[in-house]
């Protein structure tokens, strides 16, 4: 698993002084719990592809809270 | 099967060269009609692990800082399937890119611990223990009714700075978002830190890229 990103403070502006205050469930809620919901198909082009007429279902993966351990 | 994980619908403007996010794969603008997707290729669908969701935040905290963002919830990805050609319906993405593009989320959190609420389970029959039990809802709902109260009340002044407001249960507390033009970003900051001052069981928190702003009011109050 990557480690980028896991760094609370590269999620918060450099010159705030209460990053430490800054908890991570208050990143966890808006990823998990906000945001919007793709839904429906959609068609999408592969990057530097010619948009490709090909039918893709997005695929809606429940998220209600961090595995175990996380 | 190759999955893409999406991290967020973008309108026009630069993006960061050599984004990476989850599990280090590159970030690749995927065409979306008019718009595009953020999104990372990868063989399954990334797990709901702490590691990846950080990644994901970190991908759409760079992304909505140069371009208008819609930030997009983690665990939505795009797979190929069985499908004809449906029609690109992008015109949701992009109401929201203009009512969110260019601003950033602030939020103020009530941190007041819960009273503790004693429920007697040494009473002595069914009847008073039931008592007990509607008694201790009694408190706990006063209690959320004077916490989004004084919530409220602290907050007011912060309003004619912001394009919008709501309010949220978060999983750490009751929360008052505000959507705010980035032109305002420090205005709004410095403004909230004054009124916040003397509030200890207050907590601002931001800037967010406008997580809150993109949600359905449905699914907030959910």
């Amino acid at each position: 698993m990557s480690d980028a990103g896991a760094d609370l403070s590269s999620l918060v502006p450099a010159d705030r002084e209460d990053v430490d205050e800054v908890t991570l469930v208050d990143v966890i809620d808006r990823v998990i719990g906000r945001g919007v919901v793709i839904s429906g198909d959609l068609l999408l082009g592969v990057a530097g592809v010619d948009l490709v007429h090909v039918g893709l279902r997005l695929v809606i993966r429940t998220v209600d809270e961090p595995t175990q351990g996380s | 099967v190759t999955v893409l994980h999406a991290y967020a619908v973008l309108g026009e403007g630069l993006v960061p060269e050599g984004l990476r996010g989850i599990d280090d794969a590159a970030v690749e603008l995927v065409p979306l009609g008019r718009l595009r997707v953020a999104a990372t290729e990868h063989a399954s669908t990334p797990a709901p692990e702490r590691g990846s969701m950080l990644a994901h935040a970190a991908v759409v905290s760079r992304l909505y800082r140069c371009v208008p963002t819609v930030p997009v919830r983690f665990g939505q990805a795009v797979v190929e399937g069985p499908g004809g050609a449906p029609g690109v319906d992008t015109e949701h993405f992009e109401v929201l890119l203009r009512e969110v593009g260019g601003r950033v989320e602030y939020a103020v959190r009530a941190t007041r611990p819960p009273p503790p609420v004693a429920s007697d389970r040494s009473a002595s029959d069914g009847r008073a223990y039931l008592e007990s039990r509607r008694e201790a809802e009694r408190t706990r709902t006063a209690y959320r009714v004077d916490l989004h109260r004084r919530l409220i009340d602290a907050t007011d002044p912060l309003v004619p700075l912001a394009v919008s407001t709501r309010a949220v249960e978060g999983r750490a507390g009751p929360e008052r978002c505000f959507l705010v033009d980035g032109a305002d970003d420090d205005v709004f900051r410095r403004r909230a830190e004054e009124v916040l001052g003397t509030c200890v069981d207050l907590l601002l928190t931001g800037p967010w890229p406008p997580y809150t702003f993109v949600t359905t009011a449905s699914e907030i109050a959910r």
